[in-house]
């Protein structure tokens, strides 16, 4: 049994649109000893790493969390490395700003320029996903061994959109070929479709300003799906799972049917029998698939 | 006399346009090329030749910054990145692509989406 604590970023859709997603995270991983314990005073990640190199705003605010988390570890008595996440997208920033930091001495000193009432960041911390963690410290193994109801009639369309996986080096697996989601599919019994969509990207912001053409985009993806068989789709973005649910309602007469989004945890704490972690809403959806 | 484009776009970016070889992986792979007046591959282009007229195109308010083009390219230029900077060439004068609150669907969109729009459509 695995004995740790573990400091968490929520990041702010898990808090308002995606709460199913982090309460059953919490809930699965603290049944494999690893408790979640979420930092204080956290603020915006800054949603999608800026690209621009030639200045430093917008790793600000990731740079201001990771302080935030290095100096609540060490009053927590919280040795290892980790930084949690849930939704992709915090991931991805995070992870892309604490990156950039490392690069230079320019680079540090010039994010020190916004931020002159922290103390100094020891770049130290290592942000993971969710996905990361259930595969490389809890295990398929692991999980595998508590899977008490395994999800036969699940036929499920992995959808791991963009910033989980890219860019190369920031993602947790390969973005050309990944394999994480499929992996842990099938480890609670259920069954993982393939389809050409699963890497690519729902349409993410533009939802915001051509909303029509992101339902088209959805439209594509879930034909894809439910033509190769699919019952349910999988993801770990709460963008994603907006999109992909969204979408699907707006395209409906042309799809026929529209498959229900669930996020990675929430099938894993279903076949575990801890119903608990669990909304009512989805836990009705889940038990309609299933035939219960 | 107008700036270099190229110049500009490679000091935001710090990408190279000259690197590109046109072969049209980045156009075949955006999710989005569809709706685009100029696909990737052109606007790369545009920015090597320091053609201006790209910086007013639709295409770079259609890109998603989903990062498939960066992935694919055989040059490993950012290209994403690329178009980024042509974004922020317009943000970073106040020429913002979208109302945030004139959204169509402000009421039911989740908080990452608008705040993602906040990111890449305005100043």
């Amino acid at each position: 049994m695995i004995r740790m604590r573990i400091l968490y970023y929520p990041g702010c859709t898990v808090k308002t649109t995606a709460k199913a997603y982090e309460k059953a995270a919490i809930g699965v991983l603290g049944e494999f000893g690893i408790e979640v314990v979420e930092m204080k005073g956290w603020v915006c990640c800054g949603v999608y790493p800026g690209l621009a190199k030639d200045n430093y705003y917008h790793l600000v605010a990731p740079i201001r969390n990771l302080i935030y988390a290095q100096e609540q570890k060490k009053k927590l008595g919280i040795e290892n490395e980790y930084l949690l996440t849930v939704c992709s997208m915090c991931f991805n920033t995070l992870k892309y700003a604490n990156e950039r930091y490392r690069e230079s001495d320019e680079v540090r000193e010039r994010v020190f320029y916004f931020i002159d009432d922290q103390p100094y960041y020891e770049a130290r911390i290592r942000v993971v996903h969710f996905m990361e963690v259930m595969r490389d410290i809890v295990g398929i193994k692991n999980l595998r061994r508590k899977i008490m109801r395994p999800l036969k009639t699940i036929k499920a369309a992995p959808f791991y959109g963009c910033y989980l996986l890219r860019p190369e080096g920031i993602g947790i697996d390969n973005p050309e070929n990944p394999t994480v989601m499929e992996n842990i599919i099938r480890s609670i019994g259920a069954d993982a479709i393939d389809y050409p969509y699963k890497n690519q990207c729902c349409g993410g912001y533009l939802v915001t300003k051509d909303p029509d053409a992101v339902w088209d985009r959805v439209h594509t993806i879930a034909k894809a799906a439910i033509e190769k068989g699919a019952n349910i789709f999988v993801t770990t973005c709460p963008l994603c799972a907006f999109n992909l649910e969204e979408g699907q309602k707006r395209r409906k007469e042309k799809l026929g049917r529209i498959l229900p989004v669930f996020f990675e945890p929430e099938l894993i704490a279903y076949a575990m029998e801890k119903e608990e972690y669990l909304e009512k809403d989805r836990l009705e959806i889940i038990s309609r698939i299933l035939g219960k | 006399m107008k700036e270099d484009l190229t110049k500009k776009v490679y000091e935001i970016s710090r990408e190279d346009a000259e690197l590109c070889i046109a072969c049209g992986r980045c156009s075949a792979v955006c999710p989005f090329a569809d709706f685009m007046d100029f696909k990737p591959h052109q606007i790369v282009h545009m920015v090597r030749v320091g053609d201006w007229s790209v910086v007013n195109s639709k295409a770079i308010w259609y890109c998603v910054s989903c990062l498939a083009c960066t992935q694919r390219c055989p040059r490993e230029i950012n290209v994403t990145s690329i178009i980024e900077a042509l974004r922020l060439i317009n943000l970073r004068e106040r020429r913002d692509a979208i109302e945030l609150r004139g959204v169509k669907e402000l009421k039911v969109l989740p908080t990452i989406a608008l705040v993602g729009a906040g990111r890449k459509y305005t100043g």
